[in-house]
């Protein structure tokens, strides 16, 4: 069994190399999906490379959006995939063989400058393009993982026409949904376990802490891992954490604590999960 | 022995390390090691009637995988030596060089990849990669 590790942060706040390299000590992922990247490339690829000359990593991808994909797989075993969205970054990764993984680097337009409707709007087109490179590229085994700047449950994740993520692993096996006539496949969202205090973590993975009268929710869950249904027997929910610790001795934290709701070094928190192929 | 007109006794045990192609992998391998991946290197291998052609290219992964051949070398089909290393990047004042031995091809790699100029390309490479 390969077991490859993920990880993804938002460190556009933060832009700490030093906490990152120490992040990703920690958790010693294979991929690594990072939005709003601010470091230098040649500064983190020294620094985490650093850690430990056994385990070297590769630079895969950049976009305009600064989305930015780092993995322990060289070049030669991993495909970018051309996308007309600035949203997404898509990288076929060759895992073994007979195991393919399509990971898809998201970051979608923030709350700020756009309403619920043109969000819904972007997730549709996006969506649209995620399903023809699947086609494009006979592809199922898909991951997007990414800052979505939409809760699980608004629209453009939910809907059929957006990325018609469900929050049910019996749902998501049972592969696709047909409406009116067409087929939609499903993305599984774990995140919905992860809201409110029942999980052991956090509340969510982006706290906003204005207390005017649109902040209804405080916590949301805008870092997200969609996963298609064929990689739903390789995926292990008790292995999807928000990450509140880091440093290879967890002494170090980045909430103050867990009930202040003061995030100490950033907005975002990072998501990590694994794949046993 | 299973009954075949094939007399391939030895392939077994051949030596990878006095292997000229496995040394200049190990050598590619080595260059991305020590940058910490941001300069990678890979050999590019051609055959045709008479030789081996294997170039060594560097790639700069973070500048859109750009990527530029340091120098070729070219080898008999029949034979491993000699291997001629052609100027490439412009370390040897002459046009070629001819190694008789892996000593030789040793030493003319190590007064390439030392070479002024490899390490200005290096450095250049590495200030770019933001």
């Amino acid at each position: 069994m390969i077991h490859k590790k993920f990880i993804f942060w938002n460190i556009g706040k933060l832009c700490s190399l030093s906490i990152l390299t120490e992040l990703i000590e920690y958790t010693n992922p294979d991929f690594i999906v990072i939005a709003e990247n601010c470091l230098p490339i040649n500064d983190l690829l020294f620094s985490i490379n650093s850690i430990d000359e056994k385990k070297q990593y590769h630079f895969c991808s950049k976009n305009i959006r600064n989305i930015l994909i780092i993995s322990k797989i060289s070049y030669t075993n991993f495909k970018i995939i051309k996308s007309q969205s600035i949203y997404i970054l898509p990288i076929k990764f060759k895992i073994s063989d007979s195991n393919e993984l399509l990971l898809i680097g998201v970051h979608l337009p923030s709350k700020i400058r756009t309403d619920a409707d043109e969000q819904y709007f972007i997730s549709r087109e996006v969506a649209k393009e995620i399903k023809d490179i699947e086609i494009n590229n006979n592809l199922d085994k898909t991951v997007l993982l990414g800052d979505f700047n939409m809760n699980p449950f608004e629209n453009g994740i939910v809907s059929v026409d957006g990325f018609n993520g469900v929050m049910s692993y019996n749902i998501a096996r049972k592969n696709k949904k047909r409406f009116r006539g067409i087929d939609y496949k499903y993305f599984y969202n774990p995140m919905w376990g992860h809201f409110g205090d029942i999980s052991n973590s956090p509340s969510g993975t982006f706290l906003f802490r204005n207390s005017d009268y649109k902040n209804k929710y405080y916590w949301n869950m805008f870092d997200q891992v969609l996963i298609r249904p064929s990689l739903l027997p390789y995926f292990d929910i008790n292995f999807l954490h928000i990450l509140t610790k880091y440093g290879v001795t967890l002494h170090k934290k980045l909430l103050k604590n867990d009930r202040s709701l003061r995030i100490l070094e950033n907005d975002h928190l990072p998501l990590f999960f694994l794949l046993n192929f | 022995m299973e009954d075949t007109l094939w007399k391939l006794d030895g392939i077994e045990t051949m030596n990878n390390d006095e292997n000229p192609t496995f040394i200049l992998k190990k050598e590619a391998k080595k260059l991305g090691e020590l940058t910490k991946q941001l300069v990678e290197a890979q050999i590019n291998t051609t055959m045709d009637n008479k030789e081996f052609s294997h170039c060594f290219d560097i790639v700069a992964p973070v500048l859109d995988y750009s990527s530029y051949t340091a120098f070729c070398v070219s080898q008999p089909i029949d034979k491993t030596f000699p291997i001629t290393i052609f100027k490439g990047i412009g370390v040897f004042d002459e046009m070629n060089r001819v190694c008789n031995s892996v000593e030789e091809f040793k030493t003319n790699l190590s007064e390439i990849f030392g070479s002024p100029k490899m390490q200005q390309l290096i450095q250049s490479i590495i200030k770019q990669s933001l």
